[in-house]
């Protein structure tokens, strides 16, 4: 009997020791996060913000990457968010359209889906391959401008678009399409004007999120080149840019503090974008979703 | 029957219109492929594909690409990174899965998808400003290079923690909760449940974990380039500086070399070899006998 | 629905301030030599301020880089730590260019260690210097360490000067010897070697004066850089195309940028850590900027 029971103890002791050992464990990231956020903070103090020569400097630096950031990614959804759209449609649509494309279906996703999960660096080495060789062909494309670099991030944010655009068209409640179908509209009336619309907030939401991961990239550009400082933000497609990442890249390996400093500076100034991008999608995808379930 | 929703649709322009997006984003992401296997086809004649994977001779002016080194630095750091994001990340996937109160079960994802949000290259400053400094104090600084593969490894496993929970909890979440609940029924306490029940039910999914991770680790190149160093060295010491394949394309990319498009294929053959693996290895179910 | 309409306007908006912002401008490229960039950075921002009303740019990828992108369009100034060699130059001018260099400073190459070791070494001393395994193997008192060697990349005009000066041109043994780190950045190579006591590295004395408390100097025959008769020293150069390769509008700004630039140096504004070029270098390249503007010498 008091061996069953020093059994038992034994094994609720390993109980407990074990849900201690994995509540630590799982306390590592956060501690982690905090510790980087911390680094930062103390870090950026040594950005020597306070003289007034070195201010100007850096702090347009960082208005120029962001204002650079901000253009490619946004001529990079204007190139790709239109043909990820057209391509969600055809994927999403419930009834034969592209049953009737068997092999197009498979490739297109296979393809889509291995797409995603390239490394991006690959893709800057891709781009490159591209751009030189059409640079030779027609000198005026030019290589390391906005105008390539937005066809590299619009190719990037592809298949994520797809994929997003794809859900949310599959996740607008089937009383829509179905109510349509009763009064005899076409597939296409179906999709793009009550489908599509139903699914436009959550897209916006969607497209919110991908921007805020893609604010962060940095290393296709880099092998696509970069410079290391640019005096103005882009003007056209065929000027030189900087996105911040790449100039936090920049500053980060540059032995002195001010330097150092100004990359942990503009580190928490992306970290706070991305933040706010991303709370932003989370708040205007629950509203859509409250709003969707008022239609049940 | 109704017209519209019998199939015969009456704008077949539409469907094209459609088809052609299908079409277009099909072209545009072949289009890269080919540019690099292009870009790099009159290499490979004239290099041994035997020679770049196997000998650690890098000399690009005598046409010696022997890229073992390289190889070698992006399995060590990507190695270290899932040594230590792998547990990690399972007792975190555990945690959220078993033991947390179905209120802060939704606030630890909330944490993790804010986690996934943060770029690589504040990783890499993060490495540079802290963790280099720190581990070289703990070292000695004659011990531990500035630049070497063991800081590297581990910021690298930080950052792919939050994607690799991510991975675990869906393989957690497809277990056989039949299991589960039967052990506890038999009075198995909630370790004995984990340890001898739900973990090795979930042991293909666990592998296919890793395997991922691991892929994910090697395609990284912002932390690799600030971190790992930026010379090739052939060596198994972590401590010292060893440019990965993806820190090379970081530093030497622009230039537009032959070694540019060369590891560019490399990466990506092997990055969806190995995705393809892990995936393989997360869709064989064990035992179908049990229900 | 006005809230409805209200949404897109907000998020155009942005973009539509922001659309003034950027100057339409020239476009001015500069690219080349890590040597010259710190003083090409001060320089830049001083051209702007001084009113260019377009937009420059700054690469740092390394002289032999730098001259890669002259010949295929991409560049309108170089910077370099050393000449055009002579297929540089062919290329160049098969590709439409036609390359005019301008001395802008003297360059000292810094030689340092990371703190273990200090001391001088002869120039005949060099070539084992550069690729020794051990510190050892040079002098038998000096602490038996491996050397970690962090030199410039290939692209690099330092790396160019140093094989050349210290190998006769042959940069086999500098790149076959044992734990070379290499890179086009040289704050890149700063930090390695401020960071581990038995690195070895060299670049411009610019690097070295920024960061003189964390960086040990080897002093070469005796000299230190800046001292005449210094062995490692060499010019420092800006390419541009001449007037009349010059068929658009890009060739304007660049050369008003040579010549702001050789103004600054003459004006004795040089950055520390670089030298003043030989005497007459510098009015001599005025002159023949000055000549080929089309207005004259103002």
């Amino acid at each position: 009997m008091a061996a069953y029971r020093r059994r038992i103890q034994a094994r609720r002791r390993q109980d407990r020791l074990f849900r201690i050992a994995v509540r630590i464990a799982s306390l590592i990231p956060v501690l982690l996060l905090l510790v980087m956020i911390l680094t930062l903070v103390v870090r950026s103090m040594a950005a020597d913000l306070g003289s007034e020569a070195r201010r100007a400097l850096h702090l347009t630096g960082l208005a120029t990457a962001a204002a650079g950031s901000f253009w490619v990614i946004a001529s990079g959804l204007a190139v790709s968010a239109p043909i990820a759209l057209v391509a969600a449609l055809w994927m999403a649509h419930p009834t034969r359209l592209s049953r009737k494309d068997p092999l197009l279906v498979g490739v297109f996703r296979t393809l889509v889906r291995q797409a995603v999960r390239i490394p991006n660096v690959v893709y800057g080495v891709f781009a490159l391959a591209l751009f030189l060789r059409l640079n030779a062909l027609a000198p005026a494309l030019g290589i390391r401008n906005l105008g390539n670099a937005s066809i590299l991030l619009g190719i990037i944010m592809l298949p994520n678009l797809v994929l997003m655009m794809e859900q949310e068209l599959k996740d607008v409640p089937d009383g829509i399409d179905e109510a349509s179908f009763a009064l005899g509209a076409s597939w296409v009336a179906v999709m793009v004007r009550q489908v599509l619309p139903a699914a436009a907030g959550a897209m916006g939401a969607g497209i919110l999120r991908i921007a805020a991961r893609m604010i962060g990239l940095a290393s296709p550009f880099i092998v696509l080149g970069a410079p290391s400082f640019v005096s103005a933000p882009p003007a056209g497609f065929g000027d030189r840019f900087i996105s911040l990442p790449v100039q936090i890249y920049q500053w980060a390996v540059r032995p002195e503090s001010a330097y150092r400093g100004m990359a942990a500076f503009t580190s928490l100034v992306l970290l706070l974008c991305i933040l706010l991008l991303d709370v932003a999608a989370d708040t205007w995808k629950r509203r859509v979703v409250r709003r969707r379930e008022g239609l049940r | 029957m109704i017209p519209g929703a019998s199939g015969r649709f009456r704008s077949s322009t539409g469907a094209w219109v459609l088809r052609a997006g299908a079409i277009l984003t099909t072209a545009l992401l072949s289009l890269m492929i080919v540019a690099v296997v292009i870009g790099s086809r009159g290499f490979f004649g004239r290099v041994s594909l035997v020679h770049f994977l196997f000998s650690a001779e890098w000399r690009p002016a005598s046409g010696s690409l022997g890229a073992r080194s390289f190889i070698g630095a992006s399995m060590r750091t990507a190695f270290i990174a899932i040594l230590w994001a792998v547990p990690g990340s399972v007792a975190l996937g555990l945690y959220i899965s078993d033991y947390a109160r179905d209120t802060s079960r939704q606030r630890y994802r909330v944490i993790l998808d804010i986690l996934t949000a943060i770029p690589a290259v504040v990783y890499g400053v993060f490495a540079l400003m802290f963790v280099n400094p720190l581990l070289q104090t703990l070292l000695g600084p004659d011990r531990l290079q500035p630049f070497n593969t063991l800081s590297a490894g581990l910021v690298l496993g930080v950052f792919i923690t939050p994607y690799t929970t991510a991975l675990v909890s869906t393989v957690l979440r497809k277990g056989r909760s039949g299991m589960r609940t039967a052990a506890m029924a038999l009075g198995a306490t909630r370790a004995e449940t984990i340890l001898r029940v739900v973990l090795p039910d979930a042991l293909p999914g666990l592998l296919s974990v890793v395997v991922l991770a691991f892929t994910r680790a090697l395609g990284e190149s912002i932390i690799m380039g600030m971190v790992a160093g930026s010379g090739p060295r052939a060596t198994a010491n972590p401590l010292l500086a060893a440019e990965t394949m993806t820190g090379f394309l970081l530093r030497r990319g622009s230039g537009g070399e032959d070694a540019v498009f060369l590891f560019g294929s490399v990466l990506f053959v092997l990055t969806v070899l190995l995705y393809l693996l892990g995936d393989w290895f997360g869709r064989r179910r064990p035992g179908k006998e049990l229900r | 629905m006005s809230r409805r309409r209200l949404v897109p306007i907000l998020l155009i908006l942005p973009a539509l301030i922001s659309c003034g912002v950027g100057s339409r401008g020239p476009n001015l490229v500069v690219s080349g030599s890590s040597t010259l960039a710190p003083m090409m950075e001060v320089v830049l921002n001083e051209y702007v301020d001084a009113g260019f009303d377009g937009r420059v740019s700054l690469d740092t990828i390394g002289s032999g880089a730098g001259f890669r992108r002259f010949i295929n369009g991409e560049s309108d100034v170089v910077t370099a730590s050393r000449s055009m060699t002579d297929q540089e130059r062919r290329s160049a001018e098969a590709a439409g260019r036609r390359p005019e260099a301008f001395i802008v400073a003297q360059d000292a190459v810094a030689l340092c260690s990371g703190g273990g070791v200090s001391g001088d070494v002869t120039r005949r001393e060099l070539p084992s210097l550069l690729t020794a395994e051990r510190w050892s193997d040079l002098r038998p008192l000096w602490p038996d360490h491996p050397v970690a060697k962090y030199y410039p990349g290939v692209d690099s005009g330092t790396f160019d000067f140093m094989v050349d000066l210290v190998f006769g041109g042959d940069d086999r043994p500098i790149l076959d010897s044992a734990g070379v780190q290499l890179s086009e950045d040289d704050h890149v190579l700063v930090q390695g070697i401020r960071g581990d006591p038995w690195a070895l590295g060299f670049f411009g004395f610019s690097y070295y004066t920024e960061n003189r408390e964390s960086l040990t100097l080897l002093t070469v025959d005796g000299s230190s850089p800046g001292e005449a008769g210094y062995a490692l020293t060499r010019p420092l150069f800006l390419y541009v195309d001449r007037p009349e390769a010059a068929a658009s509008q890009e060739g304007e700004p660049a050369r008003d940028f040579v010549a702001f630039v050789l103004e600054y140096v003459s004006d004795g504004r040089l950055p520390p850590g670089f030298l003043e070029p030989p005497p007459g270098v510098l009015s001599d390249g005025l002159v023949r900027i000055r000549d080929s503007r089309p207005g004259g010498s103002p």
